[in-house]
């Protein structure tokens, strides 16, 4: 035995030993999962890309002016505004368009049904009604204005947001938090420390939810200002549902994975078979979504806000009260079931 | 009685001779193929690019049947008389009836199942080797790195194969035998050939595609993400842009360009081709190319330099 | 001739040498468990009947085990489930039966990592820190406070003689810079007990005599260091006290001369095919060692079943004879895998007698 070992700078010997402070090493562990995330800088750029092009694709809608129903195409070559622009009174009974030879350009024929019948005022009557509705209705400055902020609602932030870039960037950053450190074969290092494993699983969940509201949220501005006022609009209305969302989304996640082998794999099944599917269908096997109550959110305030909400296509939605509810409880039960199943399994690296 | 075991022990040198190192890239894709078939995930989706290609098979026949034996008759929807023809009307949008667009179409469609398997299939075949370090096991061998690449785009190619090429021609079998099989053969021979043609623009694309992809991003989520991005997003965006600015905005959509070139080899004409407006057969070539141009000179760039890392 | 429960040979531990006893009962005080301040009355490591099935293998078969101090050395062939037993150890893994504690806590409960340091086999790290920060940063996830963790983190570095060159990038370093620093973080909380899987493999001689030093200072402190290796040789320099790992089981624990005393009492069953077994028969009778020879059934009358003791002497004995009377030996197996493969070890060789 060397007893005599030069190295006498050994913790043993020091003066005070400190007792460590589980709470210490609990916070120390969300500084290091969040900076851990900082290394995986090529995820950051693929998400930014990524970002980048649907940001590029709602801003050339807007920049063209293509939310509103005005510069919606009817027909090919003929939007709704051409058409209504045809419909007005003095083109109706512009003389020329009797004259099926010298017919001027952009003027539309005229149908039979539109001839005015003197003899048969009640029919001449309920055709300029009927005529008169689509002609009303864009003149309504109420109407298009809704139709167009629905519009954005459904496409850009149901359909872009919640249908993908919600999901695929909060699954990217969630399931990294396991996924990377199980992938690299360094999980060890923290399952070795004494933390007990439930909160190592908190500590991990803490340490990446900045990253995912980060890019879920962070979309979620860049898309509404890619909108332009429309888009100015939405965010205001619909931030808790993003919020909620992203949260939610967040904690589904990261109990993935922790528990799953291949958490890529079956977070992109439950996002696009599972999420995408059972929430748009009518029955109640909406309820077990997720998506879902993000909707119901969006739903109920584009609803009070006064909105005709039947363009966002949802069946039966919660109140708000209960979407809150769900989605809270639903966060806080994935969580605790994570910790709980954290602490229960065993993590092999050789196997 | 002596025991001649020295003559038992003695070490013999193998006496054959070694195949050359385009044999280890054939060796390298049938690891490969072992690789993938192990993961549940693969059947899968085989089974759903499966059930696409059955989809084709029995409505072509039903197109056929519905034809020759009830194309006059009618039935009754809720007290309504329809004439079966205009039931199947459903169907003309597939064009189903053996001619150049309904290989075209199938293709289309099984690219969905395609494209998910291949955005998965990356990291198993390619960055796990990174990750896991069985490039020097690999590269320690008597081969070029080039054999590498090879070999791994030989497996992607039969993944390709598998689910496009070899249902496409049982289609094309198919409607031979639906039809007058004797002049359908020889009077369609070339499109027998132009399916071929497309597999191949296909293989050759998507494989090279997928090597340089997952030599880049290596991980299974960030590969996906920019798969996504470009079968997804720019097809989106290029749909857009194509309809409302210029149809050659179309050509950043990958498939759509596969798909115009795919056409180009069965021989449809330009003007059927939907959605329109289409940029035309060059324009797609010449997209395709450029992008297996780059994947090949990125490959380069890494196969000369090889980074060995953990 | 195994029992179930017990390792095949157990060493009761006399007032000198060994600090591992096959029983939790046989635990007496004795020269290492003296350094241990407090608990002195149960064993710092206890495994208790300990069973681990991966799937349908069996990895560990009824292992009981305990420790009180000193240095234990822990060997055995690849498989023979040294490093599940050391991960079980140190909590990593969960005994699908039994029972693993140290200081009667259970190792699965957080608290019984502070008393216990891990030097994992495995080699990866977070590459991109340097060897100093991952210290560092592994001092703070034990709980400790920056200066402290600073602290700590030079002192561990300085007796792993990292300390002039641990600031660059782990990405960078040799194998066996890994190991020490894979060492030093296993030491930061100055646990009671360490547990190092195959701290020596890849490291140069002289590098592995100061690790081995630092070892023994660290077992001088009244440290109990359970280590394991595939290589006897390595471990015969730092300490006499080995467990032998075959197949799942603790096939021997004691010092090196008792197994091997106990070895040669132990009589050795061996299968031998041979061209003339009658005359081999005639042969080993003479034999001091050889108990007794039993020759094979008629249809097959080429097989002999040897028993013998003393084992080395009785190998030399028979070569010396195969070569003399210029038998054809086809076949050698000893009956008992556990004798084999201790018998591996001890007479050296890959553990093919």
């Amino acid at each position: 035995m060397h007893a005599s070992n030069p190295h006498s700078q050994h913790p043993t010997n020091h003066d005070q030993p400190t007792t460590p402070s589980v709470l210490t090493a609990f916070w120390v562990l969300v500084v290091q999962s969040f900076q851990r995330h900082w290394h995986v800088k090529q995820m950051g750029w693929v998400s930014f890309g990524l970002l980048t092009l649907v940001v590029v694709s709602v801003g050339i809608v807007t920049a063209r002016d293509r939310w509103g129903l005005p510069e919606r195409p009817v027909r090919r070559d003929l939007s709704h505004r051409q058409i209504a622009e045809q419909q007005l009174l003095p083109g109706r009974y512009d003389t020329r368009r009797y004259d099926p030879t010298g017919q001027p350009p952009g003027v539309a024929t005229i149908t039979p049904a539109e001839i005015p019948s003197p003899f048969d005022p009640v029919k001449d009557g309920i055709q300029n009604l009927i005529l008169s509705i689509p002609q009303a209705v864009m003149q309504s400055p109420k109407f298009l204005d809704d139709w167009a902020f629905m519009n954005f609602s459904r496409w850009v932030i149901l359909g872009a947001y919640f249908g993908f870039v919600l999901p695929m960037f909060t699954l990217a950053y969630a399931s990294a938090a396991f996924g990377t450190e199980r992938e690299s074969r360094s999980l060890v290092w923290v399952m070795t420390r004494p933390i007990p494993r439930s909160a190592i699983y908190t500590a991990k969940f803490l340490g990446t939810l900045p990253w995912c509201i980060v890019f879920g949220l962070g979309g979620f501005v860049v898309l509404c200002l890619a909108g332009g006022e429309l888009g100015l609009r939405a965010m205001k209305m619909y931030w808790p549902a993003a919020v909620a969302g992203t949260i939610a989304f967040s904690a589904m996640f990261h109990l993935i994975g922790a528990i799953f082998r291949r958490p890529v794999v079956v977070g992109l099944v439950y996002v696009f078979f599972y999420e995408a599917l059972v929430a748009a269908l009518p029955g109640s096997l909406k309820l077990l979504s997720l998506t879902f109550y993000a909707r119901s959110l969006m739903y109920n305030a584009a609803t009070t806000a006064g909105y005709p909400t039947n363009l966002l296509d949802l069946s039966q939605p919660e109140t708000t009260e209960t979407a809150w509810i769900v989605l809270v409880i639903a966060t806080t039960a994935l969580t605790i079931t994570g910790m709980w199943l954290f602490s229960k399994l065993e993590y092999r690296d050789d196997v | 009685m002596a025991a001649h075991t020295d003559n038992l022990l003695r070490y013999r040198p193998w006496r054959g001779k070694p195949h050359g190192p385009l044999y280890a890239s054939v060796a390298m894709a049938r690891v490969s193929l072992l690789l993938m078939v192990r993961r549940r995930l693969l059947w899968g989706l085989f089974a759903l690019g499966l059930l696409v290609f059955f989809f084709f098979f029995y409505a072509q026949y039903l197109v056929v049947w519905i034809t020759n034996q009830l194309a006059t008759e009618t039935v009754r929807f809720a007290g309504i008389p329809v004439t079966i023809g205009n039931l199947t009307k459903f169907f003309d949008r597939l064009a189903l009836n053996g001619t150049a667009h309904t290989f075209g179409n199938f293709i289309w469609y099984q690219g969905y199942v395609l494209v998910i398997l291949l955005a998965l299939a990356g990291s198993v075949l390619v960055g796990n080797d990174f990750f896991h370090g069985s490039l020097p096991f690999y590269l320690s061998k008597p081969i070029g790195r080039w054999h590498y690449v090879l070999g791994k785009c030989l497996a992607i190619g039969v993944f390709v194969n598998l689910l496009v090429t070899l249902p496409a021609i049982g289609l094309w079998v198919e409607a031979g035998v639906l039809y007058d099989w004797q002049t359908y053969y020889l009077d369609n021979f070339d499109l027998l050939l132009g399916i071929l043609g497309y597999g191949l623009v296909l293989t050759i694309t998507l494989s090279l595609l997928v090597v340089a992809t997952a030599v880049w991003v290596r991980r299974a989520v960030p590969m996906v993400m920019i798969w996504m991005g470009l079968f997804v997003f720019l097809r989106m965006l290029g749909d857009q842009l194509g309809r409302e600015v210029d149809p050659r905005w179309r050509l950043i959509d990958l498939w759509n360009s596969l798909y115009l070139c795919g056409l180009s080899c069965l021989g449809a004409e330009h003007v059927t081709i939907r959605p329109t407006p289409q940029p035309e057969y060059w324009e797609a070539w010449m997209m395709v190319g450029t992008v297996c141009g780059v994947c090949l000179l990125y490959l380069r760039r890494r196969v000369q330099a090889v980074e060995i890392v953990s | 001739m195994t029992s179930d429960q017990h390792p095949m040979f157990s060493v009761s531990p006399s007032g000198t040498a060994p600090s591992v006893v096959a029983r939790p009962a046989g635990a007496a005080a004795n020269q290492h468990s003296l350094h241990i301040p407090h608990h002195s009355s149960e064993p710092l490591l206890l495994f208790e009947q300990v069973s681990k099935w991966y799937g349908s293998v069996l990895a560990l078969n009824q292992v009981t085990l305990s420790l009180t101090g000193g240095i234990t050395g822990l060997v055995g062939a690849n498989g023979a489930g040294k490093s599940t037993l050391l991960r079980m150890a140190n909590g990593q893994l969960k005994p699908t039966l039994g029972r693993v504690s140290v200081h009667g806590i259970d190792t699965w409960d957080w608290r019984a990592r502070r008393l216990v340091g891990y030097c994992p086999d495995i080699d990866a790290f977070y590459e991109d820190l340097s060897g100093r920060r991952f210290v560092w940063v592994m001092a703070r996830l034990c709980g400790y406070t920056r200066t402290e963790s600073t602290r700590r983190t030079e002192a561990v570095l300085e007796r792993v003689g990292m300390r002039d060159r641990a600031d660059r990038k782990l990405r960078g370093y040799s194998k066996g810079m890994r190991q020490r620093v894979k060492l030093a973080q296993a030491l930061l909380h100055d646990p009671e007990l360490l547990i190092l899987d195959e701290p020596l493999s890849g490291i140069d001689p002289i590098g592995r005599q100061e690790l081995l030093e630092v070892f023994q200072s660290l077992a001088a402190q009244g440290k109990c260091l359970l280590i394991s290796s595939h290589e006897l040789e390595a471990l015969e320099k730092l300490t006499n006290h080995v467990a032998i790992m075959a197949r799942g089981r603790i096939a021997a624990v004691g010092t090196l001369p008792q197994i091997r005393e106990l070895l040669d009492d132990h009589p050795l069953s061996v299968r031998i095919d041979v061209d003339r077994p009658r005359d081999l028969a005639r042969l080993l009778l003479a034999v001091p060692e050889v108990l007794s020879v039993d020759i094979g059934k008629a249809p097959e009358p080429i097989g002999l079943v040897v028993k013998a003791r003393h084992p080395k002497q009785f190998f030399q004995t028979f070569s010396r004879l195969v070569v003399e009377h210029q038998l054809e030996v086809r076949r050698l197996e000893p009956l008992d895998e556990s004798v084999h493969d201790i018998l591996g070890y001890l007479l050296g060789g890959s553990g093919k007698t």
